[in-house]
């Protein structure tokens, strides 16, 4: 008893109080995404409902991006967009400095534009926000500036782990794309961080899974021929949205900088255009997602969906919406996935997999290709299946996706987002961050 | 902090001394970090809760639409209200069954069998969602897919809604197994038959349609299906 009152052992090591304080942003940081998420759906349920008139799943698009860019060009502008960019800057140049407020700017701005219908995700804002409480709560503990940069990456994990309910994904996410090491020291607190977040969001949440995924065989050697078409296609539609993403944002930079408030209510109205004739594209779009993974969609349904989700995301984060691009990525590589695996069952000469296995693929193929992430892409595929099998296949189409994607655009999308805005982060040297102006 | 950690005390261990002030504030910091967490969890997990509550609400709303469909005989409206229903709640095994039905009937069979076998993971001996997978799989042409799932439908345990008496799983057994040319198994299966069947003339028709297509298939020993009788009072009959 005696000894418990002595100055040593009341010391508390600056190690020890990191790691509680690890702990304490990953429940925090898991607990953002968790209430981010839920957000979206309440938006979505009082500002469209269950049974809307077209006329407002037209206009709530518009409605919600006038708000929403009010927001963000009079007291949020650092909230536009996905928010892993941002996160990035912020871990590379800032020395892990984020205001709070852009923590609470980018759940204001996002949560009404994805509950009306604009086809964004909801992982890149998590990730910004969890990575914006992590800075704010070492920025009021005084950490030091080496310490306060390295919660940039635990709150970015613990975001994306509860968002995402893959925790694994999110520690090599954070490792390949927020701090583009994979050797980083940091394992243990992102580790430490995604692990509190899953706790936390499966205690909220349950644990039912995000996706129900079919299970998957390797039906014929030669179904690796169907797997390799799937990885160059993938490649192409990766490079096809990456240029497309880039050029709609281009023009909507180039119109007069007073246009700028009211750019996100432009896109809302072709958002709404885009509602009427495929409602599916809609939001997260997660639900769409699992009925391609359990093989629930027509081949020309599943290449619609494909084509207007990407039409849809150029839009709405090119007029520049709070919203990710993870999510979207996601649902047409799995609507490409299963349309390859719809064709492969109609011409292979031998047995295929179930269409659902090639959508599954297909998701870590544009993963790969878009978010330029290999890694995460075939452990996030692996943590959704927890099947071995799917490796080989996945890896196949992920590295011939991020081969073709890297060779005909070689900018990865966050950092060419990062050169539009006069951000120039080199893709070989993180470190070498240049900011203009 | 690194500043303060870096001092070490050389007073003696074993006098109390007053604690390092920024420590002291670092730990206060974060008890009140953990305080707010705690607040966020409860705020959270009431969002979450009435979500949920939503969720079922809609689930229910749409699997109503959906019965309703099905019952007029629309059956891509009630295939899109069974998808509905399922995307809202989740966790529902009648809106999986339903909609797994619905697909089934529509020839969908990919999907159906996909929603089915996760179905069968949790409830490995339901008699309604092997008897489903049984008939996709003879719709499939996989014998022995298929007979496996008819037996454990026949002896499995009604865990999902309101199965089919067994003696319907049992003669579209009979037939499917005289489609494939399964004789042998096909008359097992219709002597089972014999010793179930209800005392209802319809039952008794198709039973007596097998075994005469068993028998111009294959000459067979002859099957005694006796004729229906009525019931004494004391339920048993004479």
């Amino acid at each position: 008893m005696k000894r418990l009152l002595t100055p040593s052992a009341w010391r508390v090591r600056e190690n020890q109080l990191f790691l509680a304080l690890t702990v304490v942003i990953g429940i925090i940081a898991g607990l953002g995404a968790v209430l981010f998420a839920l957000s979206i759906e309440a938006a979505r349920h009082f500002i469209v409902g269950t049974d809307a008139p077209w006329w407002r799943v037209a206009l709530a698009p518009c409605l919600a991006s006038v708000v929403s860019g009010i927001l963000l060009s009079r007291f949020f502008p650092d909230a536009r967009g996905s928010g892993i960019p941002q996160t990035k800057v912020a871990f590379h140049a800032q020395d892990g400095v984020m205001h709070p407020r852009v923590a609470l700017g980018k759940f204001l701005t996002a949560v009404p534009v994805i509950g009306a219908g604009h086809s964004m995700g909801r992982e890149g804002p998590s990730v910004q926000i969890g990575a914006a409480a992590a800075s704010w709560a070492g920025q009021w503990l005084r950490l030091p500036r080496e310490r306060l940069r390295d919660l940039i990456p635990v709150g970015a994990s613990a975001a994306l782990a509860a968002a995402f309910n893959t925790p694994v994904a999110a520690v090599l996410f954070s490792l390949e794309e927020i701090i583009a090491d994979m050797n980083a020291p940091l394992i243990g607190s992102t580790v430490v961080a995604a692990v509190s977040a899953v706790v936390v969001e499966r205690a909220i949440l349950g644990n039912e899974p995000l996706f129900h995924v079919p299970q998957y065989r390797l039906m014929h050697p030669g179904e690796l021929l169907a797997y390799v078409a799937l990885g160059v296609i993938g490649g192409i539609a990766s490079v096809a949205f990456c240029k497309g993403l880039l050029g709609a944002r281009a023009a909507f930079q180039r119109m007069p900088a007073k246009s700028r408030m009211w750019q996100p209510a432009i896109g809302g109205l072709m958002i709404g255009a885009i509602l009427l004739v495929t409602p599916e594209v809609a939001g997260v779009g997660y639900e769409h997602v699992d009925q391609a993974l359990n093989g629930g969609l027509l081949l020309r349904v599943a290449v619609l969906l494909c084509v207007m989700k990407m039409i849809a995301t150029i839009v709405s984060y090119a007029s520049g919406n709070a919203g990710g691009i993870f999510a979207p990525t996601l649902y047409f590589g799995a609507m490409l996935g299963g349309a390859v695996g719809l064709i492969a069952r109609q011409l292979a000469p031998f047995p295929v997999a179930a269409p659902g296995a090639y959508a599954l693929v297909g998701m870590g193929a544009l993963f790969a290709g878009i978010i330029r992430a290999p890694m995460t892409s075939v452990f996030m595929i692996f943590e959704i299946t927890q099947d071995y099998q799917i490796l080989v296949p996945l890896m196949v189409a992920n590295m011939l996706s991020f081969v073709i994607s890297q060779r005909y655009q070689p900018d990865p999308i966050y950092h060419a987002l990062l050169a539009q805005d006069g951000v120039s982060l080199s893709p070989h040297d993180a470190t070498a961050l240049h900011v203009e102006g | 902090m690194s500043e303060d950690d870096q001092q070490e005390p050389d007073q003696n261990e074993q006098t109390p001394l007053p604690r390092p002030p920024l420590i002291q504030r670092e730990v206060a910091l974060l008890v009140i970090l953990c305080a707010m967490a705690v607040a966020l969890f409860a705020g959270t997990q009431r969002l979450a809760a009435w979500s949920r509550r939503l969720s079922v609400e809609n689930g229910a709303m749409w699997f109503a639409r959906g019965e309703t469909a099905a019952q007029r005989g629309d059956r891509n409206a009630a295939l899109a209200a069974f998808r509905k229903a399922v995307a809202a709640d989740r966790t529902s095994t009648p809106y999986e069954l339903a909609l797994a039905r619905g697909l089934a009937d529509a020839g969908h069979d990919d999907e159906a069998e996909q929603i089915l076998l996760r179905l069968r993971d949790g409830e490995p001996d339901d008699i309604e969602v092997n008897y489903r997978l049984a008939r996709i799989a003879a719709r499939a042409g996989r014998l022995d897919e298929a007979q496996r799932y008819y037996n454990h439908a026949l002896y499995g345990i009604d865990r999902t809604g309101v199965p089919p008496p067994r003696y319907v799983i049992r003669i579209e057994l009979v037939g499917f197994l005289l489609d494939h040319d399964d004789l042998d198994a096909a008359q097992d299966e219709l002597n089972a038959l014999v010793r179930e069947l209800p005392d209802t003339p319809a039952a008794h028709q198709q039973a007596d349609a097998l075994k005469a297509r068993l028998e111009r298939l294959r000459p067979a020993p002859p099957v005694a299906i006796p004729a229906p009788v009525p019931s004494t009072p004391d339920g048993g009959a004479q």
